[in-house]
């Protein structure tokens, strides 16, 4: 049992990182309008993230410095000082729709206005961040995620034909009425959600935070293999039960409500109940890693003490960071700006800041005089070549399809 | 830590310095040298870290609008770096290691700052969380 | 690599400038297909609720839960009319097409209208009998948006 609670900061890197507000309904509106066709996406994201969060894990364990440290050092401080402009507007934005996204998971269960509960999130965020002990946040967390489960066992009750599921997704088509460049801006934005920067800021800086250091390796790439397949997992498991239930009616996911429905229509209130806990629980989740993010960041790139593991006045600039990033996330919340579509544009916006982020880790992972013997292997180093031009053309992407589609319309 | 030859730009700018107790104390953003008359090697006297020392390299607007916001926040009112002698460096690898303490150090006004007029008049800045 | 960041502010001013502007409709084509869209997306709408509501009555949904899914699709539906009945009709015939669509939309939305103040009373037994009224008008939204798009 001990064994399988170490694995939860993966579980709450990846649940954070992959079902958090935009894509819960990203992949909910992606099965709704295309089926399981771009399931592929999905499982091409999956493969990256693991093989970019290992290094980055490998090289905070090894060498005991995260991510936006390296980034500094590779890049120069002048390009890293506008990745992390970039990094932070876009982290910012992600704060505020999840910091909303809690609100509306707590708006499904009282039907009391989401705005409402807002502050309340917010000040929880903080005094976790302040309070909760690393380990026991990414404990409460990931495994309170976990509920989010019953998106597989729903698909299940519901019967669908797996046959053709499986041929959606292994022959993927464009769906009548759906254009093409429609079709890749919404592969962008489940790419960009899988590789989002701040999995790997918060998963690098959490592996220091837990002290792990060469011997937790095997930990490292256990946690890695376990949680971002399972982020994987259940974002398969999204699209799949709104592809069965909501693309045959012509019915398109806009809201949190729906993503829940088809977990409603098969599993009662218990699925509804289980639901709004996972909601929660990965909102919430994403919110404290987008929080400790920003922290963690800024104070890399100035060489400030950050973390959680001293007392927050030994670490008096990184909880001021956090501080004032939330609050200025309630700010953004509180124009009213749909938070649906804030992690939409934040998702493709993201995509175009991951080169400048995944370069220097894959730098940094093969430099002897830091890694001595645990540089990466030829294998995966093969892998990361390709995964890097793979982010540099959807980066260079991104921001036109955007436009041509007019996000997504 | 004398008589290593080493690469500035890869081994030490921007590395992280760290405390005789594994505390973060700052970035390497720039260092001092001392060309000696003889014609040998030139050798490291300080490392400099602070918005001061930093602004330079990143050069142009940028470098100066790092300043300004660093004299807005009243961190500082002069544009001298701060100072971290080459003789309490002990160690240049991941990050570079100094035989003092941060409160020793002197070189953090800002963390200062941050700690005495907002972190610790937040109940429970002086308990540990974990 | 420099220009990173005001691209982006440039990007996000054109999206939420884009996003906000109604196109003119200069032909009766252009005016079908965006009968057709706001069909869709009020048929949308419709199909959650009444998805919703069958679930409800059934005992499968909380009347919170319920309520909520109500409002949102109510209110969906309700700013699809509103930007529908926005555009300049650019002929008789889309007059006409204008009129005839309104009309259903309104008896969609009224529909919506009467579910969520039923639910929100907590009354969700009810809400399966509304949902079956509803079928006619659900069925005309589909083919409208079949036909024009």
């Amino acid at each position: 049992m001990k064994k399988m609670l170490q694995v939860t900061l993966g579980i709450l890197t990846a649940i954070g990182g992959f079902v958090d507000i935009g894509d819960l309904v990203a992949n909910a509106l992606v099965g709704s309008r295309f089926g399981m066709s771009l399931a592929w996406v999905v499982v091409v994201g999956v493969i990256g993230i693991c093989l970019y969060a290992e290094m980055a894990g490998r090289v905070a364990a090894v060498t005991g410095r995260a991510v936006f440290d390296l980034v500094r050092e590779r890049m120069g401080p002048r390009t890293a000082l506008l990745n992390l402009a970039a990094s932070n507007l876009v982290n910012l934005l992600t704060l505020a729709a999840e910091v909303a996204g809690v609100a509306l998971a707590l708006q499904l269960a009282t039907s009391v206005s989401y705005l409402l509960f807002v502050p309340m999130v917010a000040f929880l965020v903080w005094f976790v961040i302040w309070r909760m002990p690393f380990e026991q946040m990414e404990r409460m967390f990931g495994l309170a995620g976990l509920a989010l489960l019953v998106f597989a066992v729903a698909l299940w009750q519901l019967g669908p034909d797996w046959g053709s599921l499986v041929h959606q997704a292994t022959h993927p088509t464009v769906q009548s009425g759906e254009g093409h460049p429609t079709y890749w801006y919404y592969a962008i934005a489940l790419f960009g959600a899988a590789m989002t920067p701040y999995e790997v800021f918060f998963f690098s800086s959490g592996a220091v935070e837990e002290k792990w250091s060469t011997k937790d390796l095997n930990l490292e790439r256990a946690n890695v293999y376990v949680g971002f397949p399972l982020g994987g997992l259940l974002s398969i498991a999204i699209a799949a039960t709104t592809a069965v239930v909501f693309l045959p009616r012509g019915i398109e996911v806009e809201h949190l409500s729906q993503v829940a429905l088809p977990t409603v229509m098969a599993l009662g209130k218990v699925g509804l109940a289980l639901l709004i806990l996972g909601f929660v629980a990965a909102t919430f989740g994403a919110a404290l890693e987008t929080t400790l993010s920003s922290g963690y960041a800024v104070s890399q790139y100035f060489g400030w003490q950050w973390g959680k593991l001293v007392k927050p006045k030994d670490a008096a600039r990184f909880h001021a960071v956090v501080l004032l990033s939330l609050i200025l996330g309630v700010m953004i919340v509180l124009t009213t700006l749909d938070p649906i579509k804030v992690t939409e544009y934040s998702l493709v916006f993201s995509a175009v800041a991951l080169p400048l982020t995944y370069f220097p880790i894959l730098v940094v992972a093969n430099d002897p005089g830091y890694m001595k013997d645990k540089v990466n292997s030829r294998f995966s180093n093969t892998l990361a070549t390709a995964y890097l031009i793979l982010i540099t053309v959807v980066a260079v992407a991104a921001i036109p399809l955007m436009i041509a589609t007019k996000a997504g319309q | 830590m004398t008589g290593r030859a080493l690469d500035l730009t890869l081994h030490l700018l921007d590395r992280q310095v760290l405390d005789q107790d594994g505390g973060m104390v700052c970035n390497v953003d720039d260092v001092e040298f001392l060309v000696p008359d003889d014609g040998a090697p030139p050798y490291i006297t300080t490392l400099l870290t602070g918005p001061a020392a930093l602004a330079p390299r990143l050069g142009g607007l940028l470098g100066r609008w790092v300043l300004s916001a660093y004299q807005l926040l009243g961190e500082r009112h002069d544009k001298e770096p701060d100072r971290i002698p080459y003789e309490l460096v002990t160690d240049i690898a991941a990050s570079v290691k100094v035989s003092r303490t941060r409160a020793e150090m002197g070189v953090h006004p800002g963390e200062d700052r941050a700690r005495q007029y907002f972190v610790d008049r937040i109940p429970g800045a002086r308990h540990e969380s974990s | 690599m420099k220009r990173a960041p005001a691209v982006a502010t440039t990007a996000l001013a054109v999206l939420l400038t884009a996003t906000a502007c109604v196109g003119p409709s200069r032909t009766d084509g252009d005016f079908e297909l965006k009968a057709g869209n706001t069909a869709k997306a009020v048929s949308s709408a419709l199909g959650t609720a009444r998805l919703a509501a069958d679930a409800a009555s059934r005992g499968d949904a909380t009347s919170n839960y319920v309520s909520v899914v109500l409002g949102e699709a109510e209110q969906d539906a309700s700013a699809a009319q509103a930007t529908f009945d926005s555009y300049q009709p650019p002929s008789a015939a889309a007059d006409k097409l204008r009129t005839d669509l309104d009309a259903t939309l309104s008896d969609a939305i009224d529909g919506l209208t009467a579910l969520r103040i039923t639910a929100r009373r907590g009354q969700l037994d009810r809400l399966s009998r509304i949902s079956r009224q509803l079928g006619p008008v659900a069925t005309t939204l589909e083919q409208i948006s079949e036909k024009y798009s």
